[in-house]
């Protein structure tokens, strides 16, 4: 089931190529189904990962310790769960975007999207740091052809800078660290609790520690800084892309892959154990992630482009995961993973809600954007409850996470970190408000020019609010599954 | 209306008003110092004691607030109307 | 007994959310019936605990109904109605809407009995009463409400960090009196929030700054909740906490203190606000059940003349247009109804007898003298003058009598005289019926027996004011109003804001692009487009050239080649057999 549930997407993307640009609607119908199918295996393992149960499924096996293998538990499931039904979303988002700009190589994006999903299922899904990195590499090809989609002089050098930093980061760091991981552990399986055993920890903590170091940086779709700046340069991707990939799909696999190696690869005891210069692992992973999210939260400040202050904002929000998981206890972890998906409905609609702002008014600016309120009541609207989410105001599902990521905090009795929290969502505040208040409370310039929103845009972001705002009102689903990773 | 406006415009009555407004606090000063002769009040503190305490720590109050406010103003708290608007 | 219980704050959020869909005299009715109906409810409520709620593992209870949350919740519900009535003119949907949730969260903070709801109801006080702010659009609206509404949700954040240390510490969500933890680091951040909301100095400053910014109706709204919400909030959790008597005592100064040197009218009815606020949390620190009781008492019958203040100023601000003192005069030929309803709340915050505040600031004056604190006595009383002094002498001098403005003033609509009349009425009321304490005290939290109208205190009184009246025309020509503003304690953050910016948010912007930026487009450029293009050079030269050199011998073997074709058959069938024998031979050769 596993194995299927990986498949269907890449067969997906089969039948968009063969079906072409001649037969649009069928092409656009085999992206759908595709979601559903996948959205459908997906929720067919609920029940039985609920219950304790694990569906497994080994491909072939190279070495001992590194096979091609599927593992679907909690985290993993809750991932995959999540990138699914918002691809599903994304795609009637797609078609409204594509089709209102008349934009080229539809068939491309279509493709190289359904891959992009198939290879984000495959890491939720890997049993091992082997089948992680393979489908992780995997998923930065595929979607460099939808950052560089606009194929201008501009959009090729965000792609450019895309993929190097990825692409550059996983070869160079990534593939060391999973190497010396297998020298010291014998295996590369991923283990509740770590895999590295206790002598190792103990005789060789520096090692270890530089090893944490190459994966925490190596794992650049984490976007913790200094290695973030492909982030803000992929936002010359068409906006759907920007949302499902940078919002959800590529960004989370990036921290989803962190929290995995924090606790599976590494597990609390090497955390608290290894260090280089009296710096453990996780006091490491904790100070990273603070000045990524302070720092992130303040550069979103200083941007007006829309999306490049969103991109931001994402900079900061991933580190809020990437801390939760560092506290390693229940709380805190709980919080984290919860975060993963209640950021990604978030930052999805905003995100959605700059591509509609784009294509009904072409306008990117935040300093444009006065008086659009009343002409796009329900992109305003679903914009307006996302900010709340992402601000952390109950009762949306920001707040649920950003609640238990703070009880971490003071159970790790870590209160400069609950500082940092704090200090984020009122700068959160302070960047979202503006464009709120801009849109509905400031008078906009005069145009003649009528102001229509996109059904086909503006259904999935409505969609995807209601659900941020659903989330905080009903989180046990969310949190059963987070609660499992470390009980 | 007209009834507000005969009493203050015309200085004939303004004064008239004035007078009664004397009269009045001449009253209250006296009322102060027999009254507590008559109903025996429950005063919490020596200063109440004193007669027409009210009266006295009205005005020096309210001259004191006026006082100490324009200075601290002046000094310190007042600035141009487009201050912040740099 | 347990019965259906209805949450009236529930009822007034949904219920303006739901007013846009209603029109005309349909949406008007609705309007009033509203918070008519959330006071009906309020005053049928029996004490006990409803809507308890298990939210995953944390216990909400959104309905403690004892004595105190029910008279907040009767003047809320009051307040709600007044202010409709007063707006019922607005064509504006939005401004009812916020305002009527903001009247809803209010009730939502007053009944919570968790630290998490209150949390809830708290944000959503902020945001929308934001909203009200926003409502004036103009761009110094705009700037107000982004200010006060980011003071709020960091008070808001200071009080989920108060919340998440109590509960970790204690493991319990319960609001009650706080006292068993004080000191510990929950309880300073829940009361430094709670000090914010009630614009205590020095984290006031958004009150003087957002309240003159909002709308005329929309300012009216918000004199009631917020503050006294937080007050509400303080009496719950935190009475007797010594620190509260200075603090308080000093608020009541500073407001006044402020107000001489105002010039904008509803800035320095802004001012009182936080004075008046003061008496409040004074009362709530000298802890006595006298003192609690005049907090709760001076709350309920401030809401109300503070309310009718604002709806005067801001009527005069609606039909002339003019806001600053300096610009006002004359008005009492023009607008005489609205004047007299104003000096009645103007009466009625000075605490003249047989009008509101006279029944209800003594009470906190007296236990201040109960409990022997002089000083506090005296600042107290002083305070009093002064705000006799600017409500009922400056204001009203300046905007209604004293020198002529140039615009002629109108009464205002109807329903705004009709809601300052209900209002003048309510205020009128409550200091008649001092004469009938044990009536008029009968919901007042705590039973303590007081008589405010006794000889020694009506002349002690009418003392006091009649000799600052007679200060004030002394005096005249010092109050003249000037054309400045005065800093309050948002210097701090309005400057510093831009400091802010300046010295962090701008340099990091130009490490992050600049500088890091750079080391990017150095490496590319330089080192990896570099090496391409040397690269490149290589292929030019050498792969090219011996794609030539293969490409030039390919042309002479085929022109060899071609002369191998003959077109004769049999010379084709030769070769190919000749072919085939070499094949065999190579076959039989490797075996």
């Amino acid at each position: 089931m596993p194995l299927f549930s990986v498949l269907v997407s890449a067969v997906g993307a089969l039948l968009i190529v063969c079906t072409g640009d001649r037969r649009a609607n069928l092409r656009e119908f085999w992206s759908v189904a595709a979601g559903v199918v996948l959205l459908a295996f997906v929720g067919s393992m609920v029940p039985e990962v609920l219950a304790g149960g694990a569906p497994q499924c080994v491909l072939f096996r190279i070495l001992p310790g590194i096979e091609l293998a599927f593992r679907v538990d909690a985290f993993g499931l809750l991932f995959a769960l999540g990138a699914s039904a918002l691809w599903i979303v994304t795609s009637f988002y797609s078609i409204g975007y594509m089709r209102s700009l008349k934009e080229h190589a539809q068939t491309r994006y279509f493709a190289c999207f359904a891959l992009a999903l198939s290879a984000t299922v495959g890491v939720a899904f890997s049993a091992n740091l082997f089948t992680l990195f393979l489908f992780y590499e995997a998923l930065t090809l595929v979607t460099y052809p939808l950052v560089s989609h606009k194929e201008t002089a501009e959009a090729k050098a965000g792609g450019r800078k895309y993929i190097i930093y990825l692409l550059g980061a996983a070869k160079v760091l990534l593939l060391a660290a999973i190497i010396l991981t297998y020298n010291v552990a014998g295996t590369l399986e991923f283990r509740d609790g770590g895999i590295l055993p206790a002598d190792q920890i103990q005789a060789h903590p520096t090692l270890l520690f530089l090893i944490f170091t190459l994966f925490l940086f190596g794992l650049a779709k984490n976007a913790v800084m200094p290695l973030h700046s492909w982030l803000p340069a992929a936002m010359v991707a068409p906006t759907p892309v920007s949302a499902l990939l940078h919002a959800v799909a590529v960004v989370k696999t990036g921290v989803f892959s962190t929290v995995r190696i924090f606790l599976f690869i590494f597990g609390p005891f090497a955390m608290h154990n290894i260090s280089m210069c009296r710096i453990s692992a996780d006091q490491l992973a904790l100070v990273v992630a603070s000045v990524t999210i302070l720092v992130g939260s303040l550069l979103a400040l200083s941007q007006d482009n829309l999306k490049a202050r969103l991109a931001f904002s994402t900079v900061s929000q991933l580190s809020y995961i990437i801390l939760g998981a560092a506290l390693l206890n229940p709380d805190g972890v709980m919080g984290g993973i919860a975060h993963i998906t209640n950021h990604a409905v978030s930052k999805i609609t905003l995100f959605l809600c700059a591509g509609s702002i784009y294509v009904s008014t072409h306008k990117t600016e935040i300093s444009q954007l006065s008086g659009l309120g009343r002409r796009m009541p329900w992109t305003m609207a679903a914009f307006a409850l996302a900010s709340l989410s992402v601000i952390g105001i109950p009762p949306t599902s920001g707040f649920i996470s950003k609640w238990y990521l703070a009880l971490g905090t003071i159970e790790a009795d870590h209160w400069i970190l609950l500082g940092v929290l704090l200090i984020s969502s009122l700068l959160n505040a302070a960047y979202l408000f503006p464009i709120i208040y801009k849109a509905y409370f400031e008078e906009g310039v005069q145009t003649q020019e009528e102001v229509r929103e996109v059904p086909w845009m503006v259904a999935p972001l409505t969609i995807t609010a209601a659900a941020s705002l659903l989330l905080g009102l009903y989180p046990n689903l969310v949190l059963e599954f987070a609660g499992k990773v470390m009980p | 209306m007209n009834f507000l406006e005969k009493q203050l415009e015309d200085p004939v009555r303004f004064g008239r008003l004035k007078r009664c407004f004397y009269g009045g606090l001449i009253a209250i000063v006296l009322a102060e110092i027999i009254l507590p002769f008559i109903f025996h009040g429950h005063p919490h503190f020596w200063f109440e004691r004193i007669p027409a305490f009210g009266s006295l720590y009205g005005l020096a109050s309210c001259v004191a607030i006026i006082v100490v406010s324009k200075f601290l103003g002046k000094k310190w708290l007042m600035r141009r109307e487009d201050y912040y608007d740099s | 007994m347990t019965h259906q219980w209805i949450h009236p704050g529930l009822l007034l959020i949904l219920g303006a959310w739901a007013l846009p869909l209603l029109k005309g005299w349909g949406k008007r009715f609705a309007m009033l019936l509203l918070p008519a109906l959330a006071l009906v409810i309020c005053l049928r409520m029996t004490p006990g605990t409803y809507g308890e709620v298990s939210f995953h593992e944390l216990d909400l209870v959104f309905g403690r109904v004892d004595k105190l949350s029910l008279v907040f919740s009767y003047v809320f519900s009051i307040m709600a109605f007044l202010g409709m009535v007063y707006a019922l003119h607005l064509k504006d949907d939005a401004h009812h809407v916020t305002a009527l949730t903001y009247a809803g969260a209010a009730l939502g903070v007053t009944f919570a009995g968790d630290l998490l709801s209150l949390y809830v109801f708290w944000e959503l006080m902020a945001i929308s009463s934001a909203l009200l702010v926003w409502q004036r659009r103009e761009k110094s609206a705009v700037a107000a409400g982004f200010r006060y509404l980011l003071v709020h949700i960091f008070g808001g954040l200071l009080l989920l960090a108060g919340t998440v240390l109590h509960y970790s510490q204690t493991g319990s969500l319960a609001f009650d009196n706080m006292e068993s933890f004080a000191g510990s680091a929950g309880w300073v951040l829940i009361l430094i929030a709670f000090l914010l909301n009630a614009a205590v100095p020095p984290l006031g400053a958004w009150l003087p700054d957002a309240y003159p910014e909002a709308t005329v109706t929309g300012a009216v709204f918000m004199t009631a909740f917020t503050t006294k919400s937080a007050v509400y909030a303080l009496i719950r959790g935190f009475p007797g906490t010594d620190l509260l008597i200075w603090l308080g005592a000093a608020m009541a100064v500073y407001g006044v203190v402020y107000a001489v040197l105002e010039n904008d009218a509803r800035r320095l009815l802004a001012y009182h606000i936080i004075s008046q606020v003061g008496y409040m949390v004074c009362g709530v620190g000298i802890g006595t059940e006298l003192a609690l009781n005049g907090a709760t008492a001076h709350a309920f019958s401030h809401i109300i003349y503070k309310a009718l203040l604002f709806m005067g100023a801001g009527a005069v601000l609606q039909m002339t247009g003019l806001r600053k003192l300096s610009d006002m005069g004359g008005l009492y030929k023009t607008m005489p109804i609205t004047l007299s309803l104003y000096m009645i709340g103007a009466f009625a915050i000075s605490a003249v007898p047989l009008f509101s505040g006279f029944v209800s600031k003594s009470m906190v004056v007296s236990a201040a003298g109960y409990d022997e604190r002089a000083l506090i006595f005296l600042t107290l009383t002083l305070a009093s003058a002064g705000t006799f002094l600017h409500t009922g002498l400056k204001l009203p001098y300046y905007m209604f009598f004293g020198k002529n403005s140039d615009v002629p003033g109108r009464e205002p609509p109807a329903n705004m005289l009709v809601a300052m009349g209900l209002a003048a009425i309510a205020c009128l009321l409550i200091g008649v019926m001092g004469f009938w304490p044990e009536l008029l005290y009968r919901c007042l939290p705590h039973p303590k027996e007081y008589v405010p109208y006794t000889v020694q205190h009506v002349s002690n009184t009418l003392g006091i004011l009649g000799f600052t009246a007679l200060g004030f025309f002394l005096l005249l020509k010092q109050l003249d109003p000037e054309r400045k503003i005065s800093l309050d304690t948002d210097w701090f953050y309005r400057r510093g804001s831009l400091a802010f910016v300046a010295l962090i948010v701008r340099p990091l912007a130009r490490l992050e692009f600049g500088f890091v930026g750079e080391i990017y487009a150095f490496v590319m450029r330089r080192l990896v487009l570099g090496g391409a293009s040397i690269l490149r050079e290589f292929d030019t030269r050498v792969v090219d050239f011996t794609a030539v050199g293969v490409g030039r011998l390919t042309q002479a073997s085929s022109r060899i080649l071609k002369t191998t074709v003959s077109g004769n058959a049999q010379h084709y069938g030769l070769i190919m057999m000749a072919g085939v024998l070499v094949l065999l031979a190579l076959v039989m050769l490797i075996r």
